[in-house]
């Protein structure tokens, strides 16, 4: 065979894929290739079904465990958001129920980052009795002018016998760098 | 030998800038996190997306799913599935992901987010090779974010490819901004295809376009090598190797494709009878690693053209370095075909604890050389073999999160988990079997090629002693 027929041969062989061309690769002879990648293929739908299962499971799971640990009428959730703020840098928010505290979350780098894009941090979920609550607020991070910057809010609110959502927002209302807090009941 | 086995590294070469390209494309999940800018109004909504922001699309399909099963989700539906599909997709899961953005264009069409679903549709169509359903899909659609509008007319581009309306690419490319990094792609993927289509002069006048850029990023800088070699490659082919030359000089020493460049440097001094010169890149690449062909070529190619010089002693000296070199890799390469064939390429490798696929790559470098191991990396070039290594560590973490799930101790998942964890089980070992049965065929035809080259050697070193005999030397 001449190179360049060996060439052409070669060339067609390659079949086109996402990018629009195909790997070389060693072909085996015969239709072996095509069993190859048709299994393969076969093998990859499977995966992607047992991928579904799990995320099935997981979703199930956190329902049945969230319906135990937290039951709805008493149920309390937490959610932090931030407005975007390339001037602060968001270390760590703790938060007090009625004088004690129930969780302190650190942040990585990832999750600021994810919380200025506009995603939501669930911060807290637990169980409340009905009736005048206290939730109180720490958060800490560094601004240009205080890189030990610390600020609070709080907010009194009666819980009865729904679901409770908290939302959490930091933003710089005055754009001095100066982060604040505001802490109000979400529907 | 000379001959075949230039024509044959010359065919190789040609092959090898075509395949370099898929390297270039994002894979299925593409970089789906800056395509939109979302608005959040609800809560739950808002946590998905954190976590999809944060990388951990797993739990932000959770988040969503648990969200939409308890009707909490008041005012973001329609956008809590558009994310759903993209969560999918960015998880390699095309086929639910195909679902929800079908659900969509159904419930939705002719809105921006049906429109965003038909652009996802097309998307996986065209990845799966349903072209004309992919064109039909993407017709469909009346406006798009700006992001997503390059994205669209880059497909609408891949498109026109796959029925060589390479013109009408060209024109649609230059109507965008392609000084982006995806439009630097898009224009070499145009370009090989013109190439491979026999329009030679813009084809090779977009990779020569790439190829007189400045790049600082390293990525972009790895293109403009893919573009060099392809043009190195494609003059050579033309019969024009002084120009071949050029491009080949023009790639970097320590890149990916430098052995390729050497190689192709060598061809293109020798195609102009110029052998002394040809061993200059030739003498440095096979120098280099032995597991690599152009190296094993050029450990040949070396004696060949010394002995067209009439440097019969040093062809002598060169031809026998080969033959030892060729047999000890050969005998490695067995070695390391019992190994897999023994099972420690899943024992050792494939099932190593160390986390996502990015630590267990790094991992991997550090461990030391062993016969299971030491062609890994090369058979990893196969994307046969990738994929399914690749799909046997997704199900392995999938089984990995199937035991957490069950050491919650809910009973009433308990069935569910126990059914998956032996399809976990079962892919697994059909993966394994794939795996092994793959790389052993690979493993086996570096062994035939070592042969060849082996035989090549000593047929070599016979024709230096009949020429020998021939002069009437000792």
């Amino acid at each position: 065979m001449t190179s360049i027929a060996r060439i052409i041969m070669l060339l067609f062989l390659c079949p086109l894929t996402v990018a629009g061309i195909g790997h070389a690769q060693e072909i085996p002879p015969g239709g072996t290739a095509q069993t190859l990648r048709g299994e393969l293929l076969s093998l990859d739908n499977k995966v992607q079904s047992l991928q579904k299962t799990v995320a099935d499971i997981s979703r199930d799971l956190t329902i049945l465990e969230e319906e135990a640990q937290f039951p709805e009428r008493s149920r309390i959730s937490v959610f932090l958001g931030m407005d975007q703020l390339p001037r602060f840098d968001l270390d760590s928010v703790e938060v007090s129920v009625n004088g004690k505290i129930v969780t302190t979350h650190t942040y990585t780098p990832e999750e600021t980052a994810a919380l200025q894009l506009g995603g939501i941090h669930r911060l807290y979920i637990g169980s409340l009795n009905d009736g005048d609550q206290l939730l109180s607020v720490i958060f800490k991070g560094k601004t240009p002018a205080n890189p030990f910057y610390r600020s609070s809010a709080s907010l009194n609110f009666k819980k009865g016998q729904k679901p409770k959502f908290i939302a959490l927002g930091i933003s710089d209302l005055l754009q001095d760098n100066t982060p604040t807090m505001t802490v109000r009941e979400a529907q | 030998m000379g001959c075949s086995a230039i024509k044959y590294s010359l065919a190789r070469g040609i092959v090898f800038l075509i395949a370099a390209l898929s390297l270039t494309t994002a894979n299925a999940a593409d970089d789906l996190r800056g395509d939109l800018s979302w608005r959040v109004k609800d809560p739950h909504f808002g946590e998905a997306l954190f976590d999809f922001y944060r990388g951990d699309n797993f739990s932000a399909i959770t988040r969503l799913t648990v969200a939409q099963e308890t009707h909490v989700l008041v005012s973001q539906e329609q956008e809590s599935n558009l994310l759903l599909g993209m969560l999918y997709l960015a998880s390699d899961m095309p086929n639910e992901a195909q679902k929800v953005f079908s659900r969509l264009i159904s419930n939705s069409s002719s809105s921006p987010i049906g429109d965003i679903a038909s652009l996802y549709s097309a998307k996986i169509l065209y990845s799966q090779g349903a072209y004309p359903a992919a064109e039909i899909q993407i017709s469909t659609i009346d406006d798009l974010p700006g992001e997503l509008r390059i994205k669209q007319d880059l497909l609408l581009i891949n498109l026109l490819m796959t029925k060589k309306q390479f013109q009408k690419a060209e024109t649609l490319l230059r109507r965008l901004d392609s000084d982006t990094k995806q439009g630097y792609y898009s224009r070499h993927n145009l370009a090989v295809n013109m190439l491979k289509d026999g329009i030679s002069l813009q084809g090779a006048g977009l990779l020569d376009g790439i190829s007189k850029e400045i790049f600082s990023d390293a990525e972009l800088k790895m293109l403009q090598d893919k573009a060099n070699l392809a043009l190195g490659y494609h003059y050579l082919q033309k019969k024009e190797p002084a120009l071949a030359k050029v491009y080949f000089q023009k790639i970097r020493l320590d890149s990916y494709f430098s052995p390729k460049a050497l190689l192709g440097s060598g061809f293109a001094e020798s195609a102009q009878n110029q052998h002394k010169r040809a061993l200059i890149p030739w003498m440095e690449l096979a120098q280099r690693e032995i597991r690599d062909v152009e190296t094993q070529e050029a450990l040949l190619a070396v004696p060949d053209t010394l002995f067209k010089l009439e440097s019969y002693k040093e062809a002598q000296k060169h031809y026998q370095n080969a033959i030892s070199l060729y047999a000890a890799e050969a005998s490695r390469v067995k070695q390391s075909i019992d190994a897999i064939r023994a099972g420690k390429l899943e024992n050792n490798i494939l099932r190593l604890d160390a986390g996502d696929d990015v630590q267990w790559q790094n991992t991997l470098r550090k461990l030391p050389d062993a016969p299971e191991n030491h062609y890994f990396p090369w058979l990893m070039e196969n994307p046969q073999i990738q994929e399914a290594v690749l799909l046997y560590r997704k199900s392995l973490a999938l089984q990995n999160i199937l035991e957490q799930q069950r050491a919650r101790h809910i009973s009433a998942v308990n069935a569910r988990i126990d059914q998956a964890l032996a399809e976990a089980h079962g892919l697994m070992q059909k993966l394994q079997a794939y795996i092994q049965e793959t790389t052993i065929s690979n493993l086996s035809l570096r062994e035939q090629r070592l042969d060849k080259y082996l035989t090549q050697a000593k047929l070599g070193v016979a024709e230096l002693y009949n020429n020998a005999a021939a002069r009437g030397d000792e």
